[in-house]
């Protein structure tokens, strides 16, 4: 993500708390259905913000959202998404690459937390083996998954999502229940099959630089 | 076809150019001037997509100033491709509407003859 698209999302997250709940309501609607689409992040950044215009100024001029960009809020973005510029494929390999790299960072220093504290705790000595298994990698990449179908699921299904129902409550805590279990299960399947072993600082030595890379690299490319 | 909004369609990006044309203005200004001159269906939601559209092209330029209430505005401005756009679009108008008024210079008054 380019450091001009978070500099964005930030100020449009500030400003967009000046809306009535009603608006805002409709408004975090247009933004999921908006950055989980296709297009360019810079393009619906700033397709976010002027969308946030229109609503404050409608809300000073006392007027009803409906009556600004009509009543059907899907067609209206759906509008703008096929007027805009879809993101480049490159760009989203970087974005996946980053975001897989975050996650291996984020499960290994759980893991580290989780596995290895309470090791130095009780034998009162650093063990610097680390044991890297199939199981870690499963867990990483089954997190991810599920995380990014739940994302793209609301995202793409917002608009309807706004309208709460118990059945959609049921679904959504089956599939919240599955995003805990369905990793710890797969990790604790594959556990034993232990790919490699290394000195603890030589993982953070290679995963955390390259994470910081990815991260730079995505800010700055634009 | 009988809706108004399909025909509508094809002329309201030339519209929008003129509307720019005539001095460089954001969204919610083109759609009051264009519901003025009595497009009356017209709101922002309609004419923003057709902006980020026209921009893509290379028919707009924008530039981002501060609005009242928080979040930059985009005010358009048209390139020289706008502009020779512009001047396409109102000669094919041009012809239409010949073509158009001719073939239906009598149909008026046959209906009022009826």
């Amino acid at each position: 993500m380019s450091n001009e698209v978070q500099v964005m999302i930030k100020q449009n997250y500030k400003f967009s708390k000046q809306l009535t709940p009603e608006n805002e309501r409709i408004f975090t609607d247009i933004v999921c259905y908006l950055r989980t689409s296709d297009i360019d992040e810079l393009q619906a950044e700033e397709a976010i913000q002027q969308i946030l215009d229109m609503f404050l100024s409608a809300q000073h001029r006392g007027e009803a959202i409906s009556d600004v960009i009509g009543s059907d809020y899907k067609e209206f973005c759906n509008e703008i998404i096929h007027s805009s510029s879809k993101q480049r494929f490159s760009s989203k390999v970087l974005t996946f690459l980053e975001l897989l790299l975050f996650c291996m960072v984020l499960m290994w220093v759980i893991d580290l937390a989780f596995a290895i504290l309470p090791q130095i705790i009780k034998n009162k000595q650093i063990n610097l083996e680390y044991t890297v298994t199939l199981g870690f990698l499963a867990r990483v990449f089954t997190v991810l998954a599920i995380a990014y179908a739940l994302i793209n699921y609301i995202g793409r299904n917002s608009f309807q999502l706004a309208k709460k129902s118990r059945k959609k409550f049921f679904i959504f805590g089956c599939l919240f229940g599955l995003f805990i279990l369905l990793p710890a299960f797969i990790s604790y399947l594959l556990k034993d099959f232990v790919l490699f072993t290394a000195e603890l600082h030589y993982i953070g030595l290679i995963l955390i630089p390259s994470y910081l890379a990815s991260r730079y690299y995505n800010r700055w490319r634009s | 076809m009988n809706d108004k909004s399909q025909l509508l369609k094809g002329t309201l990006e030339g519209c929008i150019l003129k509307v720019i044309n005539d001095r460089e203005t954001y969204g919610y200004e083109i759609s009051e001037k264009l519901k003025q001159q009595g497009f009356s269906d017209i709101c922002e939601g309609t004419v923003y997509p057709l902006l980020i559209r026209l921009e893509r092209n290379g028919l707009l330029a924008s530039t981002k100033r501060d609005s009242p209430f928080g979040p930059k505005r985009k005010y358009y401005q048209l390139t020289p491709k706008g502009r020779q756009e512009l001047a396409t679009f109102y000669e094919n108008w041009l012809a239409l509407k010949n073509s158009v008024d001719r073939l239906f210079e009598d149909y008026q008054r046959g209906v009022k003859d009826e």
